[in-house]
């Protein structure tokens, strides 16, 4: 969902402290972020995005771009908060946690095959490093740019391109291994 | 690199050799990854984090900072413009201040008292730490101020630094009042003391003989004058 021309208004509403344009940047950004915080394994991923919201309304003053920089500049936050929730708990993601967030994921009713589809989907990330998790959803789901990613990890370009690249060998061996009819 | 971006943006797209099986299942399983991973939906937590974010918002926003803060950020160069204003001016009415007192201003400058005030504040924190060493020390090297008067005393009646010690925030710490060692207590403001100063000078108005006479002598109404100075 985008906000599209109106992006100048709804963010000048926002730093006035005006409802409907924070309803409006939540609506557009919230089921994003939620997506992103469950698939990286966060521990309460609810908590975690009014943590993120909350900050991003101490830096919207500090912030200065277009809608899709507002887009990076809030999974940045959110990143920041999902670190923070990894912190607490005091270690990373576990696959325990991916499987939770997986069900968590899955609670609308959905057809058998896509259910199976999706298990076997998360099955196969749970194969990947965090790292090279966060970098394959944020270029593949998000559709984030390498300098976007980058910027997003707090990593330089080249280590983005070097996840990316372990992700996607890590992928290659993992189906290689499989039967087509397993996927 | 193996996969390069333009490489990685074909994977994504379906678009890979057929001689690559590899590459084909791994591109099939990123369009299952796009399809499978939905939006999750936010309407039942969104009134409960609305409410959470314009809670913080409305103090973050309406406090002064933060006002000054956005304003210098949409005003970037007006601060600048009012910084350097600012600056020009405060040189030019110094300027003008240092040229109507008939001073040269970089000659003032430079002959500023660059010592360290401490030499001042630790006589000044010695003089009140203690009133009874205070006062032991006034007793050895200025007994009082009508004790010894001589030709230049009776001119200049008494230093500064005695008065300091008889001041009353000093010298009384049981009236109540807190009892600071602050330096504005060197102020002369004690009535006793200038009581006497004053008895002395009509002495001297009366004797007709100003400075040359000894006639400070410590008399009784004099050094009763003095104890209730003391007390």
């Amino acid at each position: 969902m985008n906000i599209g021309p109106q992006f100048g208004e709804v963010l000048q509403a926002a730093r006035d402290g005006e409802d409907w344009a924070w309803s409006r940047l939540y609506q557009t950004l919230a089921a994003d972020l939620l997506r992103f915080l469950t698939a990286q394994g966060a521990a309460d991923p609810e908590d975690c995005l009014g943590e993120a919201f909350v900050s991003l309304v101490k830096g919207l003053p500090n912030f200065e771009g277009d809608e899709r920089a507002l887009r990076a500049f809030a999974f940045t936050i959110a990143r920041s908060r999902l670190v923070d929730s990894w912190r607490r708990a005091s270690c990373r993601p576990a696959s325990a946690e991916l499987d939770s967030a997986a069900e968590h994921r899955h609670q609308s009713p959905a057809a058998d095959t896509a259910t199976l589809a999706s298990d076997s989907v998360t099955e196969i990330l749970e194969t990947l490093t965090p790292d090279q998790r966060s970098v394959l959803l944020l270029r593949v789901l998000h559709e984030f740019s390498v300098k976007e990613t980058a910027a997003i990890l707090d990593r330089s370009e080249g280590a983005v391109k070097l996840l990316q690249h372990r992700a996607v060998s890590a992928l290659r061996a993992r189906l290689m291994g499989r039967s087509p009819g397993e996927q | 690199m193996g996969i390069e971006r333009s490489g990685f943006d074909r994977l994504l797209a379906g678009e890979v050799e057929a001689d690559d099986p590899a590459l084909g299942r791994t591109a099939e399983f990123l369009g299952q990854l796009q399809a499978t991973q939905e939006l999750p939906s936010v309407t039942d937590i969104e009134q409960q984090h609305l409410a959470l974010i314009l809670a913080s918002a409305r103090p973050a926003l309406s406090s002064p900072r933060a006002q000054r803060r956005t304003w210098a950020a949409r005003h970037p160069r007006r601060l600048m413009v009012g910084a350097l204003a600012g600056v020009v001016l405060g040189l030019t009415a110094g300027v003008s201040v240092a040229a109507a007192f008939g001073v040269n201003p970089l000659g003032s400058l430079i002959s500023l008292p660059l010592t360290p005030t401490g030499s001042r504040s630790s006589d000044l924190s010695d003089s009140t730490a203690s009133p009874s060493a205070s006062s032991a020390s006034r007793n050895q090297s200025d007994p009082s101020p009508t004790a010894v008067p001589t030709s230049s005393q009776s001119a200049k009646p008494s230093a500064s630094a005695p008065n300091a010690e008889d001041s009353p925030s000093i010298k009384d710490p049981g009236n109540g009042r807190s009892h600071s060692p602050t330096p504005k207590a060197k102020v002369t403001k004690a009535p006793g003391q200038a009581k006497d100063k004053d008895k002395v000078k009509d002495k001297d108005k009366a004797s007709g003989k100003a400075t040359k006479t000894p006639k400070a002598k410590p008399t009784p109404a004099s050094t009763k004058a003095a104890d209730r100075a003391k007390d």
